[in-house]
């Protein structure tokens, strides 16, 4: 595949069009004396900015060189990239947001018609060119369909080709990340121009005489908001998409609880605890757990098995600890947190909290689960003492009620511009 | 308890802001100046930032697992400094391009006394806002949790001894303390720290403990003291105070300057206004008209004010955009270094690879990772490499120790016992997933590896025990079967490293 994957050979060529565009513009602006194209050009800006993050991130991502200061390597680089762009575009809607309100309060009319129509339809014609250039033609760029016929191949099951073909989307889609983060500024640059050659156009078909302003003047910002909300709910999705990757969520084919029920079940198994499973870039999920083994010798299987179950979920990068179960401590609990128990609150998920745990077979439930915590609070680390779970189910509805009242408050925030 | 502290800042803030936001619109409505209302919406930008901040604080205190996110939502905070870091970039680029137009085409401040009134205000507020998020400051000094004895010293959470802040109650309120405790614990108290009993775990790792813990309790690290990622997303919201704060004393300071030096066009009378270029040449012929004119003529023309006052505001705005950027960075790169799953800066992964590797009964390590999930809690995982299960029940705790030592409580070692006849497979993961997912693995695939010991996949995948290799058609299925593989033979000191990995 080389060096230059389709992706960069892309950007870099959208860099070289839209500097080139960006600098003709500013000229232009200056030696015309016009302020729009000025500003226009400045859009053109804030396109080579995007494009730049994109580019950089999308290398620094490949190099993905691991090493002593980052033992995952840079993969992360797309999504931090991506949402960069994101949260950088909608800092610009809401500027240009609030711009637009302006004029509604004062409106003015556009002084050189003729000359802003035909920037504003250049302009147009180099985010046109851009929008095709992401778009998903480079398939003689892209090296990646090769490996995913081998997979095929190369797999013993049948069961594989379902997965083999929402992996190649999964990889398609996510692997776009970073462009589109990019496409996101072109198209909203894109649609900045349709609103300027249509303004201009009503503005050189219909001129305005004198100063005052009627209904036309209002076409603009109006035409502008709508333009704002347009991008903004095509913002809000992508953002979503690297907070999954970025905030440690689960990744989305993955289903927990369906996992964690195989994985409970698996022979050799008594309880599992601490599972995290998580994404580290588009499709690669990384999964860790500890396990409850009755003795050593159950250990090699479990695990064996216990990574098949997870690479049917997705997962394949699985690292599996193996305690082993006496009696003294509870099933559910971890033999071996840290060294003591002081350390709890730098733990990822605190042992003291009900912990996510299941037993084989049957889950613990319990009503009245606080007073016992408080006793352990208090000093007596006595291992012994069940820490009863509470109702999983009953978490879960509570959670995902939580999660629902939070992530609406996310979207809001998300889409506030007044 | 902190949480609380922070929420009741970030709202209060969030009040005053918008609330002034109004105050702004409707008096710029009154007094028709379109420079108000523009600036009024620099207080909204403030707004946005601190909502962004509370909703990553209230979603940061939810630090149980999900079904949606097993580790919590403690990564909220960083994520919000970054959202807050990059919106602020975003608009001081923005102020940067109303800068460079003011220069081509700048225009006066109108009304004066009521800018500098608002301006004044705004100020105030915002001084206000620095006040209250100061104590997270620019520079966000968070106090190191990686090594031993400063850890030592965040373990000042009501544990083991009886300790006043945290009488039991019950219910809704208890288990709203125990999250709060387990979040940020040191906030709590600040006595106590030295007879606290380090609890005693069902093994015997009590001396074990009494070494890790005891006697580091260094007396300035008994102050209250901030997870840091709470203090990442402060930041952000400092530098949004910050930077608006810098605006108001920009506006101020320009229209104090306008109202004392301008000389303005009155509305009757003639007037020549040599600020406001139009390139013309028609300009430069006036002035020159101007000047032969005769001296009873030239007094009757009034000149508008000095011409360099209208450039203040761009120069200044400039200044404000140069500190901001320079502040904000700094935010930016800390917040992203943790998205990016980096080991913290306190750990050194090659001297805890080597202190690993010298312990008896390790053989190898492998898949050593480490990240930082958010402010103190350290994540680390490793495949340790030993001859059978016997030796690693007894060299478990002294590798779990290690990690201790570091700062990275949450760990999962995955053991895996030497099978026969792999002495070839040293560094190689016994158990790593199929072949062909090593696309997907964490560290699986390496393009660039393909070239490299294609020799060896044969005689490696006889020994390794899990993998089915078909015997590789082409290229792409040699490279595949190389994460094992290209982990092995590299001489160099920092690739040893990574072959470790």
């Amino acid at each position: 595949m080389g060096r230059y994957s389709g992706k960069t050979c892309r950007l870099i060529f959208m860099l070289v069009l839209t500097l080139g565009f960006f600098v003709a513009e500013l000229v232009s602006g200056y030696l015309g004396n016009s302020i729009a194209l000025v500003s226009d050009s400045f859009n053109m800006l804030s396109d080579l900015i995007s494009l730049c993050v994109g580019l950089s991130t999308g290398r620094i991502a490949r190099r993905s060189r691991r090493g002593p200061r980052a033992t995952y390597g840079y993969s992360r680089a797309e999504a931090v990239g991506a949402l960069s762009n994101a949260v950088f575009l909608t800092a610009l809607c809401f500027t240009i947001l609030v711009d637009s309100i302006l004029r509604l309060a004062r409106p003015e009319s556009i002084d050189d018609a003729q000359l802003v129509l035909i920037v504003g339809t250049l302009g147009l014609a180099v985010n046109i060119v851009g929008l095709l250039v992401f778009q998903d033609w480079g398939a003689c760029c892209r090296g990646r369909r090769p490996v995913s016929s081998l997979n095929a191949g190369d797999s013993p099951n049948d069961q594989k080709s379902p997965e083999e073909g929402s992996e190649k989307k999964k990889e398609k889609k996510s692997e776009a990340l970073n462009i589109r983060g990019v496409l996101l500024h072109v198209m909203g640059d894109a649609l900045g121009s349709v609103v300027v050659v249509v303004t201009a156009t009503i503005f050189y078909l219909r001129p305005l005489e004198n100063a005052s302003c009627n209904w036309q003047c209002y076409i603009d910002p109006s035409l502008t908001i709508v333009m704002v909300v347009i991008i903004l709910s095509s913002a809000f999705p992508l953002i979503k998409e690297t907070s999954t990757i970025l905030l440690q969520m689960v990744p989305k084919g993955v289903d927990m609880q369906l996992l964690t029920d195989r994985l409970a079940r698996v022979p050799g198994v008594i309880s599992l605890h601490e599972v995290h499973v998580w994404e580290l870039a588009s499709g690669k999920n990384i999964a860790t757990l500890h396990i409850k083994c009755q003795s050593p010798s159950d250990y090699p299987d479990a695990a064996h098995k216990i990574r098949k179950v997870f690479h049917e979920a997705g997962v394949h990068s699985v690292t599996i600890q193996p305690e082993y179960a006496d009696h003294k401590t509870s099933h559910l609990l971890c033999s071996s947190p840290c060294i003591s128990n002081a350390c709890d609150s730098h733990l990822c998920c605190s042992q003291r909290e009900l912990p996510r745990a299941e037993t084989n077979g049957y889950m613990e439930k319990s009503e009245s689960s606080l007073s016992t915590k408080h006793k352990d609070n208090n000093g007596s680390r006595k291992r012994d003492v069940e820490i009863p779970m509470e109702d999983p189910v009953a978490e879960e509805s509570v959670k995902n009620v939580n999660s629902c009242d939070v992530s609406d408050d996310k979207s809001q925030s998300g889409s506030t511009r007044f | 308890r902190c949480w609380q502290n922070r929420r009741a800042r970030l709202l209060c803030m969030l009040a005053l802001t918008f609330l002034f936001f109004v105050v702004e619109v409707a008096v710029s409505r009154v007094t028709s100046s379109l420079a108000m209302l523009s600036d009024s919406f620099h207080m909204l930008s403030d707004v946005m930032a601190l909502v962004v901040a509370l909703v990553a604080v209230r979603f940061a205190q939810r630090t149980r697992a999900t079904k949606k996110n097993t580790f919590g939502w403690v990564r909220a905070e960083v994520m919000g400094a970054l959202v807050n870091a990059v919106f602020l970039t975003a608009l001081c680029f923005t102020i940067l391009l109303e800068a460079i137009e003011r220069f081509t085409e700048p225009h006066e401040i109108q009304q004066p006394l009521v800018v500098i009134a608002v301006g004044v205000a705004g100020l105030i507020i915002n001084l206000l806002g620095l006040c209250l998020f100061n104590h997270h400051g620019v520079g966000g000094h968070g106090h190191a949790h990686g090594h031993g004895h400063s850890h030592g010293g965040r373990q000042q959470h009501p544990r083991g001894g009886p300790k006043p802040e945290q009488p039991p109650g019950d219910g809704e309120a208890a288990l709203h303390r125990e999250e709060t405790s387990t979040l940020v614990e040191n906030c709590s108290s600040s006595n106590g720290v030295s007879q606290e009993k380090l609890g005693d775990t069902k093994d015997n790792m009590s001396d074990v403990q009494v070494n890790g813990n005891a006697g580091h309790y260094p007396l300035d690290e008994e102050e209250v003291e901030e997870d840091s990622s709470a203090q990442l997303n402060m930041r952000g919201v400092f530098l949004h105070v910050f930077g608006d704060a810098l605006g108001s004393v920009i506006v101020v300071l320009n229209a104090l300057l306008f109202y004392g030096f301008w000389n303005p066009c009155p509305e009757d009378g003639p007037c020549f206004n040599p600020c406001v270029n139009n390139h013309c040449m028609e300009n430069a012929t006036l002035s020159q008209a101007l000047g032969r004119a005769n001296k009873s003529e030239q007094e009757s023309i009034t000149v508008a004010g000095p011409c360099w006052l209208l450039y203040l505001d761009p120069v200044l705005c400039l200044i404000m955009v140069c500190i901001l950027l320079y502040t904000t960075y700094p935010l930016l790169r800390e917040s992203a270094l943790i998205l990016l799953q980096t080991v913290p800066k306190q750990i050194d992964v090659h001297s805890l690879n080597s202190k690993l590797r010298t312990l008896e009964g390790v053989e190898a390590i492998h898949e050593l990772h480490i990240w930082q999930l958010a402010g103190s809690r350290i994540i680390g995982t490793a495949h340790i490499k030993c001859p059978d299960p016997s030796t690693y029940m007894m060299v478990a705790k002294r590798i779990k120790e290690i990690f201790h030592d570091e700062g990275i409580h949450a760990t999962t070692i995955q053991p895996e016992f030497a099978s026969v006849g792999s002495e070839s497979g040293r560094g190689k993961c016994e158990l790593p997933c199929r072949t062909q997912c090593a696309l997907k693995q964490c560290c699986g695939t390496r393009e660039d590896c393909t070239a490299k010991k294609t020799e060896k996949s044969s005689s490696l995948s006889i020994s390794c025990s899990e993998v089915v290799i078909e015997f590789p058609k082409t290229r792409r299925t040699k490279s595949e079967s190389i994460p094992s593989v290209k982990l092995e033979a590299n001489t160099d000191q920092n690739e040893q490293f990574e072959s470790s990995l």
